[in-house]
């Protein structure tokens, strides 16, 4: 018995030890600042994914950038070009010059000066048809960039490229490391890429973290924080449970039913930003016969309470929107909105189309065709997972039969590209310009474009790609709001609300700057610094 | 007994071959195949995929693909991982310490446990204390892995915040690595304790009973002396047995307890991987684990063997 | 021991997995946005979820299945089991030497990785769930069995069977396996906790039984992201595999006995 004794103490003895010796987890102070991330990126080159993943932006910098207003402002550019100031000139045959006019001065992190030669070789690469990248977005309509001196680039297009200025937001690629390299597979590059920005790679442990380290020499002056340490931690309740613990400082896209339990935290900001995004459903006409009737549409439309999903699902944090392009967008048309919650029309407009529950099982049917079809969304996802759960109640409450079934990313990626998703719920971000050519024209169903509802409208396509090849705002403007109603009538797809993005950040941060574009929290880290509380 | 672990050794030898043919049919018959990572991504033309089945060779018929990547294991080249591109053997093998941490604490821990629990529950036969011990390791035994972690992060690392959440010691974090340890470790231990200690036991119990500890008092032996030059040797030598595969098995525990507390080992890289179709390094992990048991089961016979010389006769004739 | 908690406990839960969803004022996906996570009251038993469902209604379908999966896999294994090792026991010489290397084969799968990576693969069905548990699970009842027959075929009444001209199978099924039947039983049972708990494994992963369609290891999925903020949803549905689990470790013992 004494032996017994003896061992429990010593457990005992063993375990307080552990948990007293533990509370020290670091403040955030300008040495360090630790960051709870969702999740590890494949690759830092921001050219390979389409998720502009917050550490790249602290290493790569782009010749401009979206700041917290949505605005582009240059970075590595002198000016953003635009016809005002005479660096973007449309040409009598169509095609179109546009300027880029380099800062000076300014040395990759190896202290090769960054050239015009750098963007001759972006665009280079990205159009080589060997390589793979995530996006050749513009790059396609690129003849020739000319490159008069080391720090002007003129980058010529085939036609009229509306969204010239967001052309280079990734930035551009060192020419000096990688001509002549597979940029497919160079991991060298990928996980240790050269960059212009105020931090860099200084380990990346897989599957733990990434710490970054200040640039000493960074061109807008060394940042105020000397080390920033991503953790990988991809369960959302991780993040939350080490952000209260104190083991983790920030948290960027806390999941929103977090909220209520971190806005008493002490020390901890909290900030909610409209984002550039928006949760919706896509019907899929191809897979789904009965969404080529308009009236199905419409009925599906008006059976989602989307007022009862943004306030009681999830608590009255996100705002419903119409259309298709956000709020915070120049382009934004806010006078589109023609499908309240109204079950009764619901109901109606599946008669008028010759649905009818005739069998009594609830759901309605057409030649004796039951109007049931597959819902989708992303599996791990707990947010559009729960939205999709009242979604297909709602559907039920109409005669509306829908079966869930949920895919991890990526072989949700897979059915997504091949079109094989009847009605798929998730979030498109978009980029700041408001070119929505991609998801409605006719002709760009996947792989060519994301029109996922294989909708075809001529007229629309019409007006859609003569918006493309407008440089005149206000012009552009007006074409994109008759373009954002005729998406709202028509519904291939319904908008749900406006995805919002949580931060939380320590107050004794400064300068914290919550974007609303896929630019993120950490585009002015620079900027960033703790001060005395 | 070289005879006999050459013996063992070649019978290790079919069934790790048998292993990695049910591994890669397995990943083979997956719909889709080993590109599907490729395939969502909408900049990757038919002509890329055909290019990269080339590459990999698996444009070849079935047979061929197992041979050249067996061989290709065997020979250390694993393959390339899917998602970043670099070899999977390396991404295992800088996974794996932190898995192996896990575990061998887990399992020491556990032995200890069921060592002196198990001992004191079958000398006091019938006492309070075995009572104690034995309804708690029926309910240790019977509590599901992934719920205990759950409610040992709710408790000590939620409400009590005596311990960290979740992860391992990172380069900076606070705390030292074992108050990281102290939870996925009581988690992945509890169930195997439990089970020892009724196998240690019910062992001991039975041999108490027997003849030669009877003999062995009467011959005047103190009960320190009979216990542990007769008791515990023949009742623990099946034990060993028991711990090799047991300890091939906590790898199995040890993906949910990773899962649980983000513990950044192979059994995090698992599901990752699962979840991104890289099928090149669900490939490795899988071999791997399957290593481990086969080489758990063979150091189990050779040391059964080596303790007790009648084994290495009667197996060898029986088996 | 004549004590019989564990079939008593097992038998309550059963009960209440199948009464109480029926009973219950409250269907299991029924969305209520007007009582979202309430916690256990009058109202609600054990509360309600992120929709406001009733966890407790939830609970209890969840369990209901669980017991139908462990019950299925546990049944499918024992006569896979005890139907090769059957074989292996009566025939000896290759078909015992062929059945036994793949039982050696089948305990060294590392099991739980292959069965994470063979459903994410095959996005199995509740049935294909089970067939998949079950196929590496039925290795102890087949060597219980072969250990059984070796020691029965030799006895007098085999011999008395084989002499009136019985067929083997005959000779198999009417007068070795019966006399198996309680070892296999045992093995059985506790087969019935380890299905259990591997299915809600891979629900816990997400990778088993698919939601909206509750399992307790899916409700334990969904469970986990608010633990800190509504514990509830945590507890019981983990109490209740434990229960289940506990009751058939408990019945295994006293079977054994």
């Amino acid at each position: 018995m004494k032996m017994t004794g003896c061992c429990v103490t010593t457990a005992l003895a063993v375990l307080s030890w552990a948990c007293l010796t533990s509370q020290t987890a670091p403040p955030p102070t300008n040495d360090l600042i630790i960051v709870g991330y969702d999740r590890e990126p494949d690759t830092l080159n921001r050219f390979a994914t389409h998720i502009l993943e917050d550490t790249m932006i602290c290493i790569v910098e782009g010749l401009t950038v979206w700041n917290e207003k949505m605005e582009v402002v240059p970075v590595l550019a002198e000016v953003v070009p635009s016809p005002e100031n005479g660096l973007v000139q449309v040409n009598p045959d169509g095609t179109m010059d546009v300027t880029w006019k380099l800062r000076e001065g300014i040395l990759w992190h190896d202290g090769t000066p960054h050239t015009s030669a750098d963007v001759a070789f972006t665009v280079k690469a990205i159009n080589d048809p060997s390589y793979n990248p995530e996006s050749t977005e513009g790059f396609d309509l690129i003849e020739s960039v000319a490159t008069p001196d080391p720090h002007t680039a003129i980058v010529k297009y085939r036609e009229i490229y509306a969204a010239y200025q967001d052309q280079f937001w990734r930035g551009t690629l060192p020419k000096h490391v990688l001509d002549g390299k597979d940029l497919n597979a160079f991991p060298e590059y990928d996980r240790n890429p050269l960059g212009t920005g105020p931090y860099r790679v200084k380990e990346w442990k897989t599957g733990e973290y990434l710490l970054l380290e200040r640039h000493e020499d960074y061109w807008r002056g060394p940042a105020a924080i000397k080390e920033i340490l991503f953790r990988f931690l991809s369960s959302s309740n991780t993040r939350v449970n080490q952000l209260r613990s104190g083991e983790v400082h920030v948290v960027d896209n806390v999941p929103l039913d977090k909220l209520d339990e971190l806005e008493s935290l002490v020390g901890v900001t909290l900030t909610r930003t409209m984002a550039n995004s928006y949760a919706h459903v896509a019907l899929n006409l191809r897979e789904v016969p009965a969404f080529r009737d308009l009236r199905v549409r419409q009925a599906v439309a008006h059976a989602i309470d989307r007022a009862s999903i943004a306030n009681d699902v999830l608590e009255g944090v996100v705002t419903v929107v119409d259309s298709v392009i956000q709020p915070m967008s120049w382009a934004h048309n806010n006078a589109v909105k023609f499908y309240d919650y109204d079950p009764e029309r619901a109901r109606s407009l599946l008669r008028e189309a010759g649905f009818e529950d005739t069998d009594g099982d609830g759901i309605v049917e057409k030649d004796g065709e039951p109007l049931r079809f597959k819902g989708t969304t992303r599996s791990g996802h707990a947010e559009w997972e729960m939205v999709l759960q009242v979604v297909q109640a709602q559907l039920k409450d109409v005669g509306i039969g829908l079966e869930i079934q949920n895919y991890e990313p990526t072989l949700l990626g897979e059915l997504w590209f091949s079109g094989k998703l009847p009605f798929f719920l998730s979030a498109w971000t978009l980029p700041a310009d408001p070119e929505i050519t991609r998801f409605f024209a006719s002709d760009r169903t996947p792989p060519r474009g994301r029109n996922i509802y294989y909708y075809e409208n001529e007229e629309l396509t019409e007006l859609l790609y003569a918006s493309d090849q407008v440089i005149d705002r206000d012009k552009r403007k007006e074409l994109l709001f008759r373009a954002q109603e005729m998406v709202a009538r028509e519904v291939p797809v319904i908008p749900l609300y406006n995805r919002t993005i949580v931060s939380a950040y320590p107050d004794v941060l400064r300068n914290v700057k919550p974007n609303p574009t896929n630019a993120g929290l950490f585009w002015n880290v620079h900027e960033w610094s703790v001060s005395a509380p | 007994m070289g005879a006999y672990i050459l013996g063992r050794l070649l019978r290790a030898i079919p069934l790790f071959l048998g292993l990695s043919l049910i591994i890669f049919a397995l990943i083979h018959a997956a719909p889709g195949g080993p590109l599907t990572v490729y395939l969502s991504n909408p900049n990757v033309t038919p002509e890329d995929i055909a290019r990269l089945e080339r590459n990999l060779g698996l444009d070849r018929p079935l047979p061929l693909q197992y041979v050249s990547w067996l061989t290709g294991f065997m020979k250390g080249d694993w393959g390339y991982s899917y998602v970043d591109g670099r070899p999977v053997l390396d991404r295992i093998l800088e996974r794996a310490p932190a898995t192996l941490e896990l575990m061998v604490s887990a399992f020491v821990l556990a032995l200890f446990v069921a060592l002196l629990f198990g001992s004191l529950a079958a000398l006091w036969q019938g006492s309070w204390l075995d009572r104690l011990v034995s309804s708690a390791s029926i309910v240790g035994i019977s509590i599901p892995t992934f719920w205990l972690g759950l409610i040992l992060q709710l408790v000590f690392a939620v409400e009590l915040r005596w311990l960290p959440t979740a992860g391992r010691m990172g380069p900076v974090s606070g705390g030292d690595r074992i108050a990281y340890l102290v939870l996925p470790v009581l988690t992945l231990g509890l169930f195997y304790a439990a089970s020892w200690i009724r196998y240690i036991r019910a062992s001991l119990c039975e041999t108490l009973g027997k003849n030669f500890v009877r003999a062995g008092r009467a011959r005047g032996l103190s009960e320190s002396g009979v216990l542990i030059g007769h008791a515990f040797p023949s009742a623990l030598f099946p034990l060993i047995t028991v711990l090799a595969l047991d300890f091939a098995l906590l790898f199995s525990g040890a993906v949910v307890t990773e899962t649980v507390f983000a513990w950044p080992g192979m059994g995090t890289l698992l599901v990752d991987s699962v979840f991104r179709r890289d099928y090149s390094v669900l490939m490795g992990i899988l071999m791997a684990g399957s290593a481990l048991i086969v080489i758990s089961n063979l150091l189990a016979d050779i040391a059964y063997g080596a303790a007790d010389p009648r084994v290495r006769l009667v197996q060898g004739r029986t088996r | 021991m004549t004590t019989r908690y564990g079939a008593l406990a097992l038998a309550l839960v059963t009960a209440l997995a199948l009464v109480v969803p029926w009973l219950s004022p409250y269907r299991h996906d029924a969305i209520d946005l007007s009582s979202i996570k309430d916690p256990p009251g009058a109202t609600h038993w054990m509360g309600t979820d992120e929709l406001g469902r009733d966890v407790a209604t939830r609970v209890l379908t969840g369990t209901r299945l669980s017991l139908v999966i462990g019950l299925l896999g546990a049944l499918v294994a024992t006569s896979i089991g005890a139907g090769l090792g059957a074989l292996a026991g009566y025939y000896g010489g290759l078909v015992d030497a062929m059945l036994m290397r793949l039982v050696d084969l089948q305990l060294s799968v590392p099991l739980l990785p292959i069965l994470i990576v063979a459903s994410a693969l095959m996005r199995p069905s509740v049935a294909l769930l089970v067939l998949m548990v079950a196929a590496f699970a039925w290795m102890e009842p087949a060597r219980i069995t072969r250990g059984e027959l070796l020691r029965l075929k030799e006895q007098d009444f085999t011999e008395a069977a084989r002499a009136i001209g019985a067929s083997d199978a005959r000779v198999i099924i009417k007068h070795l396996l019966p006399n198996a039947l309680g070892p296999l039983s045992v093995a059985a049972t506790i087969l019935v906790g380890r299905v259990i708990v591997m299915e809600s494994v891979l629900s816990f992963l997400g990778l088993g039984v698919q939601p909206p369609e509750p399992s307790l290891g899916n409700l334990l999925y969904g469970a986990q992201a608010s633990l800190a903020t509504e514990p509830w949803l945590a507890i019981f549905p983990g109490m209740f595999i434990f229960w289940i689990v506990l009751s058939v470790n408990l019945l295994g013992d006293e079977l054994r006995q």
